[in-house]
């Protein structure tokens, strides 16, 4: 199949009639969840996350009742009764999704001020190098949050969380497209990877288990997602 | 000074609600709430959690203690932390 790499702008301001559309349209599971949020901004992104992979797997002409179970292992969420793979994220303004025949992972993240001491703590001897280079805090926090995008999506596709450590590998983004993954210990698997541009204040990226990416994210409001269930719904 | 539970939780909150909270009055949550659950602290949080700790509290939080039975609550952390600094494992 083709991979689907969809994902929304809009996420922390929703008006009143959508919220009550996404949050009708998730799983009782997904309301309870949405429920525990103390912020309102994560209970949108919550629902939209849902809403936007049950889209997508629709799309994809599976049935709008597919069950998402947790791996008691590893705490990563799979579909029952479906070979496909999945992986959501959200961050801010943003929830992203990718579905795909093999294992796949999405990170987004917002770029913010960060202590050269994280990246000391976490990262591997080369990415320190690549990023120590950095001659101002601006590009510092710019690739720091490409690198942390990266190893995110490598370690949510292969189902590991942190504890995975995370020096355990490097990625080494030249630009978006030349990703360089090393890995240090034998048992970790090789995957691809590709950045996104969504947006000059985050950082986006895929995760995969073949060389073939697209060459953008489809990008879409909370608008046209409630429009794009409507729309399905009523045919 | 920060051995006693209190100023533990008191450094722990402190630090919680000046970085992920921006301070906000309006987010009030318990010491046995968890983070993520409760959309406190997200993945790149937790990153800035350990290294604080490990700054503040002088202990080196290894790989295999990034786990959430550590680090996702107030309470957590306090028994995490004491654990650390009584017997280092």
């Amino acid at each position: 199949m083709e991979k689907i790499i969809k994902a929304v702008c809009g996420a922390e301001t929703v008006e009143d009639s959508l919220f009550y559309f996404l949050y009708n349209n998730c799983s009782e599971q997904r309301r309870i969840r949405a429920s525990k949020f103390y912020r309102k901004e994560d209970a949108y992104r919550s629902l939209i996350a849902e809403s936007l992979l049950m889209y997508c797997l629709n799309h994809e002409g599976i049935a709008g009742d597919v069950n998402i179970c947790i791996d008691s292992e590893t705490g990563k969420p799979f579909l029952e009764n479906s070979s496909l793979h999945f992986n959501i994220t959200h961050s801010g303004d943003w929830v992203g999704c990718v579905i795909d025949d093999s294992e796949t992972g999405i990170d987004i993240e917002k770029i913010r001020e960060m202590d050269k001491g994280i990246a000391n703590r976490f990262f591997s001897d080369s990415e320190k190098k690549m990023l120590f280079g950095c001659n101002n805090k601006e590009r510092f926090n710019d690739l720091f949050f490409k690198m942390w995008v990266l190893k995110e999506s490598y370690i949510k596709a292969i189902g590991k969380g942190l504890s995975c450590p995370l020096n355990s590998f490097s990625v080494l983004p030249y630009d978006n497209h030349k990703i360089d993954l090393v890995l240090h210990k034998e048992t970790l698997p090789h995957k691809y990877f590709r950045l996104y541009d969504i947006s000059s204040t985050y950082k986006c990226a895929i995760c995969s288990s073949d060389e073939k990416l697209p060459d953008s994210v489809d990008i879409m409001s909370v608008e046209d997602l409630v429009e794009l269930i409507r729309n399905k719904e009523n045919n | 000074m920060l051995e006693n539970d209190t100023n533990l939780q008191l450094s722990i909150i402190d630090f919680v609600n000046r970085n992920f909270l921006m301070n906000s009055d309006a987010v009030k949550y318990s010491n046995a709430d968890s983070f993520m659950e409760r959309g406190i602290i997200d993945s790149t949080g937790v990153l800035e959690l350990v290294n604080f700790i490990q700054q503040t509290f002088k202990i080196t939080v290894n790989d295999e203690d990034l786990t959430p039975e550590n680090l996702d609550s107030v309470n957590n952390l306090v028994s995490y932390i004491k654990r650390k600094k009584t017997t280092g494992s």
